[in-house]
């Protein structure tokens, strides 16, 4: 990999750093692309083609997506062209004939002063604009691969498999967290209890979402007693980063880990050996002064620690 | 039998050579699936019964397609010393009189299409002659092949094999020169020679986007990567186009020696064949001649005892048209859904699993091996001098002989549908073509003389493609033409682009419109101006030529849509 690449974006000389795309380089120095479906946090896909550059590389020009085109030494961009503007002009046209009630296409419309798609343009009410956001998020953050495309054509939606129940949902809401025009609805109910002649049953506190047809429990906080997380996503994190099972008994509000004051400690070891996990250990502060250190990625702040040093010196 | 050295290869070619032209008689029967269709697997049954019944000495062979395929089922005899003869088509109740004939030496001269003398597609050795002396008076009222309108303006290279051999023996394939160009490569030339041969060759990719082979397999060799594979791509999802069927079920050795030298000359040690799914027969044939390779030591570790080593995997795939495109189809064989990926970067540096991939069209990688043997030199005479070698053309629509042929690059297109396809065969006029699937465009038939080459095509707005030729006559409603090709494209876009699969939807609906009554002029800008965005947006070909089709219609008979739009004041 070549270190810096040198390239001019409209007329702009620009240093982008190592391994940088047009848009990466041209947001680093606050040079505006519209783009729908990016996000730093997964890989460039290229659907939305909102964020589309003229590129003139070794004296031949063409249309890119600036969020999949690497930034390389030589390069001229346009980000306005008059050709871009025109097939940009399109995209936008295209997503207000598909979504015209959709927030950010309406906004997008107005920034480029664009208020209706073309009367010869049929009209649809979708919600979705298949940029992909949701379920790149499920694949490449979550591993969850809970949702994907579904059908073919124009007739392509985001569906749970088969359109039943997402069995491999964790119900963690990062779909609907990255959705763009918020139509993946997720609803935290509260616990419910239910009272027949033959007996009360009880529910407690669930998450569901609505579009994968998806309804999880969320786990309990020991402490306080407050639903914070649904079980399955909490679950497979434990197995996927080697947490302890008990490491989510308690809510991250509830989670104050224990400070040991230096001052009282003896650096006996009692807590250590009192932990029922490891996550305590004497650490050398010069010559034989040993003190007691918590291991907060450990600690699942049960606080027995407290309990068991001589010197109160755990709180 | 293992065939290590160069020796071991010329004892089967002998053998072969027995098989093709043998001491007893030879029965050929056309069994490719266009043949199959039409009976040919029943005629097969029949032949075989009645020898045996009839105590007749002879062997029946199922063989391809030779591109006669509106004359299936075809029976091909050869009887030793004499020519060898094609019947079409010969159906179940015309066994016995074949038979007949075949006793009394008196051709069946209704049925009979062409008299061949002698293998004459044995392009470096002396033609292989079946009749020995004088062609018998009997004989002599069919036409010679090289007098028959059908063979005389082909120029078959590629498809050389097609129809003669049987693709289920390796033997035969090799005594027409078969595996010569592959030990030509391994023991007597470098890499670095293959690959200047072939880019001297000029050849360009037959897939669709015409890309010279020569600097895809430079690129590649020259990318860094510890592994690196050689994909063919035998997708085909064009609607009305077989050839690549119709070529794996007659000669599936060829692409197997052609990727193989693609390996030793990029360094690649491992191959895959993506094949459509619905080629029942061709994935029979293609995978049993792949074992056969493998049992004959020409495919696996240390081939020729030269030290290359090449394995090969037949996958299958669904048919989608877009996993033709190179990059969705490294997607579909890595088991993600067929999405074009961005380039760059190119499958050259990046392909199949992250490594330097070179990606070829069935018929590319079967121009291979000819031009191994024969020197790139020799190829590039062939054709014209920007778009060298031939074209297998798929021949479809209004043609009152529907098939496919091979001719030099640069043929006339009205050549090609009055020369083989005989007409429309409707009495019509022809009204329009459409070259290379249904992503060219719609030519009309006043650019009937229009060669058929790459620039040519591209200036006329159209591409050579995968060289499908469809015609149209004078009774085809041209926007119900468009109207056709836009509903493929809405079926087959991926939909990840937003302009390629909305365009697509929008396109659909100002057809729809037009054809109701109440279209206007400005249905039409718009058109135009969403083709030309289009092309620019889209990330693959699909997207970029979805709206040609529409596109080229209006261009070339505006007075056909103009007519069906909402008059004013109405």
């Amino acid at each position: 990999m070549k270190p810096m690449a040198t390239l001019k974006i409209n007329g702009k000389k620009i240093i982008a750093s190592d391994g940088a795309t047009i848009l990466e380089a041209a947001r680093e120095h606050d040079i505006r692309i519209p783009t729908l479906c990016s996000n730093e946090a997964l890989k460039p896909y290229g659907a939305c083609r909102l964020c589309i550059v003229e590129v003139t590389k070794n004296g031949r020009t063409s249309i890119e997506t600036s969020c999949t085109y690497p930034a390389e030494d030589g390069l001229e961009v346009k980000t306005d062209s008059p050709r871009v503007a025109e097939g940009r002009k399109l995209v936008i046209e295209l997503y207000l004939a598909r979504c015209p009630n959709v927030k950010i296409i309406r906004q997008l419309a107005e920034e480029y002063g664009i208020t209706e798609s073309a009367p010869q343009m049929g009209k649809d009410n979708d919600y979705c604009i298949l940029c992909g956001l949701c379920v790149r998020a499920c694949n490449e953050v979550v591993q969850a691969g809970a949702i994907q495309f579904a059908g073919s054509g124009i007739n392509k939606i985001v569906d749970s498999p088969f359109h039943k129940t997402a069995e491999d949902c964790v119900a963690c809401g990062s779909c609907a967290f990255i959705c763009p025009t918020g139509i993946i609805k997720k609803n935290d109910l509260p616990a419910t209890s239910q009272c027949t002649p033959e007996g009360c049953t009880q529910t407690g506190a669930q998450r569901e979402i609505l579009n994968w047809q998806v309804e999880h429990k969320l786990k309990e906080c020991i402490k306080c007693g407050n639903p914070y997380y649904p079980e399955p996503h909490l679950t497979k994190i434990t197995r996927q980063y080697y947490f302890l099972p008990e490491f989510f008994n308690i809510c991250p509000s509830c989670r104050q880990y224990p400070v040991v004051d230096e001052d009282k400690c003896l650096g006996c070891g009692g807590c250590m050996e009192a932990c029922p996990i490891g996550a305590l250990e004497l650490e050398d502060k010069g010559g034989y002064d040993k003190k007691a250190h918590v291991f907060t990625g450990n600690c699942t702040a049960c606080h027995t620690c407290e309990d068991y040093c001589p010197m109160k010196a755990i709180s | 039998m293992k065939i290590n050295r160069a020796s071991d290869l010329s004892k089967i070619k002998k053998q072969g050579l027995d098989l093709l032209s043998p001491a007893t008689t030879r029965i050929t029967v056309g069994s490719a699936t266009c043949g199959l269709a039409k009976g040919a697997g029943k005629v097969l049954e029949a032949l075989k019964y009645e020898i045996k019944k009839q105590k007749i000495k002879a062997e029946v062979v199922a063989v391809g397609c030779n591109g006669l395929c509106y004359a299936e089922p075809i029976v091909e005899v050869i009887q030793p010393g004499k020519p060898r003869i094609t019947y079409g088509p010969v159906t179940v109740d015309k066994v016995g009189e074949l038979l007949k004939s075949l006793k009394t030496g008196r051709a069946m001269q209704d049925l009979a299409l062409a008299r061949h003398d002698e293998e004459a597609y044995c392009l470096n050795i002396a033609p292989l002659k079946y009749a020995k002396g004088k062609v018998p008076a009997m004989l002599s009222g069919i036409k010679e092949y090289r007098k028959h309108d059908f063979f005389k303006n082909q120029l078959k290279l590629v498809s050389k094999n097609a129809g003669t051999i049987s693709p289920s023996r390796i033997e035969e394939y090799i005594a027409l020169d078969g595996y010569a160009a592959m030990e030509k490569v391994l023991t007597a030339m470098k890499p670095e020679d293959v690959i200047k041969e072939v880019t001297a060759s000029k050849l360009r990719g037959r897939g669709g986007a015409g890309f010279p082979t020569g600097l895809k397999w430079q690129a590649c060799r020259s990318a860094a990567g510890d592994k690196k594979y050689i994909v063919c791509n035998g997708s085909e999802g064009d609607p009305e186009i077989g050839m690549h069927r119709s070529f794996l079920e007659s000669d599936p050795h060829s692409i197997i020696e052609g990727m193989a030298i693609a390996g030793y000359a990029v360094g690649a040690d491992a191959g895959y064949i993506y094949v459509n799914d619905r080629y029942v027969v061709a994935l029979e044939r293609l995978e049993e001649a792949i074992r056969q390779a493998e049992q004959a030591g020409l495919l696996g570790r240390n081939i020729l005892g030269s030290g290359f080593s090449f394995s090969l995997k037949v996958k299958r795939g669904g048919g989608a048209y877009v996993c033709g495109e190179e990059t969705a189809l490294l997607n579909a064989l890595e088991g993600q859904s067929g999405e074009p990926r961005p380039r760059p970067p190119y499958p050259a540096q990046q392909g199949l699993f992250g490594k330097p991939t070179v990606v070829n069209n069935i018929e590319t990688l079967a121009n291979i091996a000819l031009i191994a043997l024969h020197g790139g030199k020799w190829f590039a005479k062939i054709g014209t001098a920007a778009s060298t070698g031939t074209k297998i053309v798929a021949l479809s629509g209004a043609v009152a002989q529907p098939g496919w042929v091979e001719v030099p690059l640069g043929t006339p297109v009205k050549t090609i549908i009055e020369t083989f396809g005989k007409g429309t065969g409707t009495g019509k006029k022809v009204k329009a073509f459409q070259t290379g699937g249904p992503s060219g465009g719609v030519l009309p038939a006043s650019l009937l003389n229009i060669k058929l080459d790459y620039d040519q095509l591209a200036r006329a707005g159209s591409l050579l493609g995968s060289g499908g030729l469809l015609v149209m006559d004078e009774g085809t409603d041209m926007l119900d033409m468009a109207k056709f090709l836009t509903d493929f494209f809405a079926d087959e876009t991926c939909g990840k682009c937003s302009t390629c699969r909305e365009g697509v939807k929008r396109l659909q609906e100002i057809i729809a419109s037009i054809m109701q009554g109440y279209g206007t002029k400005e249905h039409l800008n718009l058109v135009k101006r969403m083709a030309s965005a289009m092309a620019d947006t889209s990330a693959c070909a699909l997207g970029k030529t979805a709206a040609v089709p529409f596109l080229t219609v209006l261009k070339h008979f505006p007075k056909e849509v103009e007519g069906k739009l909402l008059k004013k004041g109405a």
